[in-house]
């Protein structure tokens, strides 16, 4: 009787091929549509002379719309100062996927590689990138406080061998909006993810400024996407409105988030483009793919010889305001004509998926703001 | 109400895992650590199935029998190779971090735009959440059913012997490593199958989603058992979905308390402890108020009594055993399963 072994033993077989066909099928089925998306935008500059390949490391924490859009926003910035991928430098890119003993392996493999230049994005990936580097100079992007992350000592003066952009999250902007869309609105929620340090200036100060605005703060943390559901329930229903700093764990779970608050008619302010993309009302957001560039101008910097420790942090103040004007039907609510106005509407921009994707190569004619 | 049918509708999805982890835990004895990636993996499998387009119900087979295999490794793991039950769920986990990577192509794979069981639900413009309770409900009914009808055939019966006593189940001549590989596929089939649920439901897989998941799966077995006593199988199986509707009403009324929720992982470790020592306090008071009154008085954990029938029965040492403490009336009975 060792069916069941034969079984056993037919079945793994069948995991396995699955396991070595299906990424197969999937680049298959994906190449039609996504051709030309990793190109560099045509607009590149005529291509800087390097006496070799330079070797760059880019290290990812994890998949999710905004953090990609921020690695397409590097390869447009570094084309259009004339280095290009494959003639010119080498990029080397590795994605943790929220792994984050992943980070380190990988980490320590551009190191052996001798890779250049390191950069990160987002601030593990980026802390990681720095702990391994020893003299190598590390880029970092998609960070909201790399003093605090301990990667440089100050925003002017690095003094490390890190540098790269801050993105501040514009919480006045964002309350003020919120206020413009809903003049009536009492209570503000919180929302974001325990394990994330990144989001703790953007909560701080939210709840300072609705504090002065007079608008009643409830605060509400998870631990992992599965808590969210729950969370967000609870916290539609005792609330106006949800403002959700830039926490990668939520962006990833942004469809349970919008079932939830949708159901109570709960707007939802999240702080990235993609965020909205994916049913969030309105933001006012730093352009992720501008945060890329200026990235890339940083990178430049660098690879033209700078010393990181000298090179000032570079402050992205580009901001758009972006609205979903499907997610403001469903919500039966209406926008303001002067928010409408100037604003990026990410219900034009196709799907969901779509929107965050090609959203990121529009919005660089547009950034404007401030 | 709201929040009562919010509660229902994910304690339906989540109780074939509850289930899975029964079979493992319960029946089978063992503590199977490969469950947080199964669960994974038909998440993984089935969303990157639909996103390529395939019929939702052979996706979920697929996802149904991938489990299977994955459960097929570490039973393999444990019975051939003579790892260690934990270790050995715990390498398979480790590997299947990989694999479900490999199938969605990134740590998240979004849903949005495949054809779905809930999208094909939505014609009939049910009210939210309800079209996942009602798919929940469909599944644990039919898995309950399937199970109930296993676990009195011989086989079942065997497997039952298997993991109430492994030296008697071999004596009496029953492949004890065999049934313990089926009982490791059944079990990680239906979680997988759980996972697949769930991705349905939230409109995407994530390759942290399973991280704690067993953890919901044993506290919707146990609240289960504390709720529901001395029941048989079809009911105790059924026991588990009341188990999973009440940790989630636990959680929300956490939430309503305005606790912290920094706390929640905390909070889940003391309802889970709290439920796991019921069993175990109750005979202490017990003890205390009358140390003369008759055992029966005093129920052991309920669900540990699963009693094979067949086979040899009361010979099994372990079982006799348990018997022994529940009182009369049970031992060998259709009431003990």
């Amino acid at each position: 009787m060792k069916k069941f072994t034969a079984i056993g033993s037919f079945l793994m077989g069948c995991l396995l091929t699955l396991f070595i066909c299906l990424p197969f099928i999937r680049t298959a089925q994906q190449q039609a549509p996504a051709a030309g998306a990793a190109a560099p935008s045509s607009q590149a500059a005529e291509l800087k002379k390097t006496d070799h390949q330079i070797k760059i490391g880019l290290l990812q924490l994890v998949s999710h719309p905004s953090l990609d859009q921020i690695r397409q926003g590097i390869y447009d910035g570094l084309a259009k100062h004339g280095y290009v991928d494959g003639e010119n430098i080498a990029i080397d890119f590795k994605n943790g996927q929220g792994d984050q003993t992943l980070l380190k392996t990988i980490s320590d493999g551009f190191v052996a590689d001798r890779d250049e230049v390191l950069v990160g994005i987002a601030t593990p990936a980026a802390q990681a990138l720095k702990n391994v580097a020893g003299e190598t100079p590390v880029v970092f992007s998609g960070i909201s406080d790399p003093v605090a992350a301990g990667l440089s000592k100050s925003l002017d003066k690095p003094g490390t061998n890190a540098t790269g952009t801050v993105d501040a999250t514009p919480v006045k902007e964002q309350l003020d909006l919120a206020k413009a869309i809903l003049p009536d609105a009492k209570r503000m929620g919180i929302l974001y993810s325990s394990s994330s340090t990144n989001v703790a200036p953007a909560v701080k100060d939210a709840k300072e400024l609705a504090a002065q605005m007079g608008l009643t703060v409830v605060e509400r943390t998870i631990t992992n996407s599965n808590e969210l559901a729950q969370t967000a329930e609870q916290l539609a229903s005792e609330t106006d409105f949800i403002f959700v700093p830039n926490d990668n764990t939520i962006a990833s779970a942004m469809p349970t988030l919008i079932a939830a608050t949708n159901a109570h008619k709960t707007p939802v302010f999240p702080v990235v483009d993609a965020m909205v993309a994916e049913g969030g009302l309105a933001t006012v957001g730093t352009n992720q793919h501008q945060i890329g560039v200026d990235t890339a101008e940083v990178l430049v910097q660098v690879l033209e010889g700078k010393k990181p420790a000298d090179v000032p942090v570079k402050i992205v103040t580009a901001v758009d305001v972006i609205v979903n004007s499907d997610a403001a039907r469903t919500l039966g609510l209406t926008l303001p004509a002067d928010v409408v106005k100037g604003a990026r509407d990410t219900a034009d921009a196709g799907g969901a998926a779509g929107a965050s994707k090609s959203g990121g190569e529009k919005s660089g004619g547009e950034k404007g703001g401030k | 109400m709201e929040i009562v049918l919010s509660a229902l509708s994910q304690g339906a999805i989540w109780t074939l895992m509850g289930i899975g982890v029964y079979i493992t835990f319960r029946i089978l004895n063992e503590a199977d650590l490969t469950t947080e990636a199964s669960f994974t993996l038909g998440a993984a499998i089935g969303a990157q199935l639909l996103v390529l387009g395939m019929n939702p119900l052979l996706s979920m087979a697929v996802a149904f029998l991938m489990g299977a295999a994955a459960g097929a490794v570490t039973a393999l793991l444990i019975t051939k190779l003579k790892i260690n039950s934990l270790l050995a769920g715990i390498i398979t986990l480790t590997g299947l971090y990989s694999i479900n990577l490999a199938f969605m192509g990134s740590a998240n794979l979004s849903l949005s735009g495949a054809t779905t069981l809930k999208t094909q639900m939505g014609v009939f413009g049910l009210p939210r959440n309800v079209d996942t309770l009602i798919l929940g409900v469909v599944m644990i009914l039919i898995a309950v059913a399937a199970l109930s009808y296993f676990f009195r055939t011989d086989m079942g019966q065997a497997l039952i012997a298997t993991g109430d006593n492994p030296f008697m189940a071999k004596s009496l001549g029953i492949p004890t490593g065999e049934m313990m590989l089926l009982g490791y596929m059944l079990g990680n089939g239906l979680i997988a199958l759980s996972g697949y649920l769930v991705a349905t439901d939230s409109g995407y897989a994530d390759i942290s989603m399973g991280i704690g998941s067993i953890v919901i799966g044993l506290a919707a077995i146990i609240i289960g058992e504390v709720v529901v006593r001395n029941v048989s199988l079809p009911v105790r199986l059924l026991a588990i979905f009341v188990g999973s509707v009440i940790y989630r009403l636990l959680l929300a009324l956490v939430l309503q308390l305005k606790i912290n929720t920094d706390n929640f992982k905390l909070l889940s470790a003391v309802i889970l402890a709290l439920c796991l020592s019921i069993p175990a306090l109750q005979k202490f008071f017990a003890g205390k108020r009358a140390a003369g009154l008759p055992a029966s008085a005093v129920p052991a954990t309920p669900g540990a009594r699963v009693a094979p029938v067949a086979g040899g029965a009361s010979v099994a040492a372990g079982a006799a055993e348990r018997a022994a403490d529940t009182g009369v009336g049970e031992d060998g009975s259709e009431g003990a399963r």
